[in-house]
């Protein structure tokens, strides 16, 4: 299944991102110890209840994500990558199954009593939701919504120093401050984005996670909210996480990569590495069947089949049925996830590399 | 179609209203074998329940359980009938409102917004008493007040409809819009209608019984509307007369709720969450 | 805002104008000769006959007759009552603040007490107290307005005596002041309550289907992400939003409330339009009649455009269309 929505863009293909000073040529030989991860995910498991059944949307996710640097989760719709975010943030439906650890420093924010969890959201952890259109309250002024958002966790900050801080989050995406007095359907949708994007920023928070934040804007407007974004990144060291199904998008904001596909993790590394010399078999298709703006013309290919039922986990790799190199034994057992060079995993029978 | 019927088995109301309503037809269907004349009178007046007068007499004597048999009658028919003219005339000029657009939908439209924002009832009220009040007066002014809401359905979906491929296919291949308009607008279109419809068949029998109470309906039928207002004057030592006939109509009337509720939720899967 | 204002204004008026031109043509549409249907005797004299068809205009082209009659009601001039040989709007402005009185008692009791009870039973959707109020709900929008008066007359004013059983005061007292204010009150619960009892289930379905469709919206979600508080999300943000198909329903059921309200007037005795109405038609006082539904008509177009304008107000998507 091609991957929907643009996949390409006036933007390099992908390559090494403007990366951070001195982390670019330790990336390459992957020859450095990341600084003490901010976020590790370990063995998450997520499954929906619904009628008759449950919904496996995440299967034994394990990732990383050091300091003052950012992942990107790829993947299809179905993949499992927004649920990721939700289940970070503790939004997931009450009905929900939820096993495994989710440690920001030292917290295992799955096991925090909701009354604690409530003050980790948006202080410690923050999120820019895809359609920001709906993302505010139509019937109240965005300033008025920011006031109540300051004092969710600074109860005692007036109005007006709120709406002060919020003029000068405004400016950092360029901006006006009259748009604190506007309603959410007078601004376009670039505007509103770049609008949560500030808001996301407003107590300062050790994570940001963007969850398909570009996907509803024109080619030109994404361009240039993630050029804001990479900037926004730099200059305030932020930690990311970035979901997009759109590879442009992550290679042009992380430095490291993970790939889900149906609920799990099929490969995982730095960005340079996952992007352009990509050892699963699925991520190669994923980069195959993006076209490319520049470069020699080449032929599309998509991936044949269509997405596993989630309802029903399988015995095997769940990508084995549509893998142009399946074995055998794809379909006995599951990969477990083996490190191919350090920080550089894949989940794939094929990939026999033991770890050095 | 049993597509439909199982989505219709599992609404929550839907398979109470059908069978409350069977109740109901057969009731006014079977009355002769399950009821006495109801408009003999007799000298047992004002009588209360009992074995010999299942729900009372009234102050002529009549048999109260009778009269609520035979009532049903009117009411089902009146109801019935109404909002079938309704349907017909709403759907009509909202498929054609919809669909052609321009001032046909304006006047319309304006026609429309009269009868929904007016006290439509006075209306009927001012007509009855200069038509006069048979049966079929009374169900055609009806129908002929209420359909706006079944014109405003239909024109919201013939608008939808309108854009729609198979509409632009067939309008590319040459069809004459009125064919357009029967064989693809309003058969799609006609299921918020259908739902609409069973709404309406409940308002006309409370608006038939409204008028009755006022002295308005049919006097050579037996109406429960009328029932009440002949009870009145005894409401405290004969309740009954009133009572029963109120509670048929609260009967009949859920019923028909509970039918539209389960129609609802059968064709528009979209309702689902808001059963209850 | 203000193009808005203007713009809903204008349609008003035109609906009204609509009814009374429909107000025109029923009585020329009636079978039989306008003029004996004016005098309402069923064998007037000739003289009697040609003098109201003089003072009518009733011999003149009908377009004629019809500018006359748009002018006489632009004058305030709504015909003389064959009953009661008296202007009809002097008969109208003497029973309107009755009936305006119980309308609006009851449908702001019907509102927040159906808007309560429609937000209670969102927040525990599918609970055991949601099933029972909505089944309720249908109970209640299922019962006739006068028939549900007369049960509630039988029981809390004949078998319990708490209230009076018809009337607006009670003539044996004679009360002014805050007497007469406690007497009209005590007049008013019941016929007030039960034409409230029949609106509420409106308000409380409305309510409870929007309340619940808003908890599921996008923004929702981003609050909660926020870290707000639940109750200020819900308190703030979520009625705010839920309250809107409320309102404009509010409007819309103008029209049922004022016909719920004559007959809930008829079954207490009430001294207001709906009295008048029994009595124009029985005695078949057309212009009478005519004038109510006039008066009627606008009274529910006037709450219409109010509501409408609130709506505005509520929601600023609205404004700019």
């Amino acid at each position: 299944m091609i991957p929907s929505g643009p996949t390409y863009s006036p933007m390099q293909p992908p390559a090494a991102p403007p990366g951070r000073p001195g982390q670019e040529a330790a990336l390459r030989t992957g020859n450095v110890e990341p600084v003490s991860p901010l976020l590790r995910v370990r063995g998450l498991h997520v499954r929906y209840r619904i009628a008759g059944g449950k919904v496996y949307a995440l299967q034994g996710i394990d990732l990383a994500l050091p300091r003052g640097q950012s992942l990107g989760v790829v993947g299809e719709s179905g993949s499992g990558k927004s649920t990721l975010g939700m289940a970070i943030l503790r939004l997931l439906p009450p009905a929900t199954e939820v096993e495994g650890s989710i440690l920001l420093e030292d917290d295992d924010l799955l096991a925090l009593p909701e009354a604690e969890m409530r003050r980790v959201r948006w202080r410690r952890v923050a999120m820019v939701f895809q359609k920001a259109m709906g993302c505010l309250s139509p019937v109240h002024r965005i300033g008025e919504q920011l006031v109540d958002i300051v004092r969710a966790h600074q109860p005692e900050t007036t109005p007006r120093q709120a709406l002060a801080r919020g003029e000068e989050l405004l400016a950092a995406v360029n901006l006006p401050p009259g748009v604190l007095s506007a309603y959410p359907h007078e601004l376009s949708g670039g505007m509103l984005q770049r609008v949560m994007i500030a808001f996301s920023l407003v107590h300062n928070p050790q994570l940001i996670i963007l969850d398909e934040a570009t996907t509803a804007l024109d080619v030109i407007t994404q361009a240039q909210i993630l050029q804001e974004f990479s900037r926004l990144q730099e200059r305030f060291h932020l930690t990311t996480m970035v979901i997009s199904h759109d590879m442009a998008v992550v290679a042009q904001l992380a430095e490291w990569v993970a790939v889900l596909y149906a609920g799990f993790l099929m490969e995982s590394g730095p960005a340079p590495v996952v992007l352009g010399a990509p050892r699963h078999p699925y991520t190669a298709a994923l980069i195959a069947s993006s076209p490319r703006l520049r470069g020699p013309r080449t032929t599309i290919s998509g991936i044949p089949g269509s997405l596993p039922d989630l309802t029903r986990p399988p015995e095997g790799c769940v990508f084995a049925p549509r893998c142009p190199r399946a074995a055998p034994a794809c379909f006995r057992e599951r990969p477990p996830l083996t490190s191919v060079s350090p920080h550089h995993q894949v989940a794939c029978h094929l990939v026999a590399t033991p770890s050095r | 179609m049993s597509a439909f019927w199982s989505l219709f088995r599992q609404s929550r109301y839907g398979p109470w209203g059908l069978a409350i309503l069977a109740l109901v037809v057969g009731t006014a269907v079977f009355a002769p074998y399950l009821a006495g004349d109801p408009f003999a009178l007799g000298d047992l007046t004002l009588a209360p329940p009992s074995r010999a007068h299942l729900l009372g007499t009234d102050h002529l004597g009549r048999d109260v359980w009778s009269m609520t048999v035979y009532g049903s009658r009117v009411s089902l028919v009146v109801g019935i009938t109404a909002a079938l003219v309704s349907a017909g005339v709403g759907i009509a000029l909202g498929a054609v409102a919809g669909y052609f657009g321009g001032w046909v939908d304006e006047v319309i439209s304006k026609i429309t917004d009269v009868f929904l924002m007016t006290p439509t009832f006075f209306l009927i009220l001012i007509v009855v008493v200069m038509f006069g009040n048979s049966m079929f007066y009374v169900m055609l002014v009806i129908g002929l007040t209420i359909w706006p809401a079944n014109a405003r359905l239909m024109r919201a979906q013939a608008l939808t409809l309108r854009e729609r491929t198979f509409t632009m296919a067939a309008r590319a291949l040459g069809d004459s819009s009125w064919r357009i308009l029967l064989r693809h607008i309003i058969p799609n279109g006609i299921y918020p209608v259908i739902a609409n419809t069973t709404l309406q068949m409940a308002g006309a029998i409370l608006t038939e019984a409204g008028l009755s109470f006022l002295g308005l309906g049919d006097p050579n039928t037996v109406s429960w509307g009328q029932m009440i207002y002949t009870g009145r004057p005894y409401l405290v030592t004969a309740p009954w007369v009133s009572f029963f006939p109120g509670l048929a109509i609260v009967i009949t009337v859920m019923g028909f709720y509970f039918l539209g509720d389960g129609l609802n939720f059968a064709l528009n899967p979209r309702f689902k969450e808001r059963q209850g | 805002m203000r193009r808005y204002l203007a713009r809903r204004v204008f349609s008003t008026l035109l609906i009204l104008l609509i009814v009374v031109v429909l107000n025109f043509l029923l009585m020329h549409l009636a079978p039989g000769d306008p003029a004996r249907i004016l005098t309402g005797l069923e064998q007037p004299s000739p003289e009697t006959l040609q003098a109201l068809r003089e003072r009518y205009g009733l011999d003149r082209p009908l377009w004629v007759q019809l500018g006359r009659y748009l002018a006489q009601v632009a004058r305030g001039d709504l015909g003389r009552s064959i009953v009661y040989d008296q202007p009809v709007s002097q008969l109208i402005a003497e029973r309107l603040p009755a009936t305006l009185l119980l309308t609006v008692t009851s449908a702001v009791l019907a509102f927040v007490a159906g808007t309560l009870a429609g937000t209670f039973s969102a927040t525990r959707y599918f609970s055991r107290t949601d099933l029972f109020l909505s089944f309720a709900s249908y109970v209640l929008y299922a019962t006739p307005s006068f028939w549900l008066g007369l049960m509630l007359i039988l029981v809390f004013a004949s078998w319990l005596g708490w209230f009076p059983t018809s009337g607006m005061v009670d003539p044996r007292l004679g009360a002014t002041g805050l007497a007469r204010l406690l007497d009209i009150l005590r007049h008013l619960v019941l016929p007030a309550s039960t034409l409230a009892l029949v609106q509420v289930p409106v308000y409380y379905r409305i309510t409870r289907s929007s309340v619940v469709s808003v908890l599921k919206e996008d923004f929702v979600t981003t609050l909660r992400a926020t870290g707000m508080s639940e109750s200020r999300i819900f308190r703030k943000y979520a009625l705010k939003n839920a309250i809107l198909p409320t309102v404009t329903i509010f409007g819309l059921h103008m029209g049922y409330v004022v016909t719920g309200a004559a007959l809930v007037e008829i079954v207490f005795g009430w001294p207001g339009m709906g009295r008048l109405m029994l009595g124009a038609v029985f005695r078949r006082d057309y212009p009478l009649l005519m004038g109510i539904y006039l008066i009627m008509s606008a009274c529910v177009a006037a709450m219409i455009l109010l509501t409408d304008l609130l709506y505005a107000w509520l929601d600023p998507r609205i404004r700019y269309q």
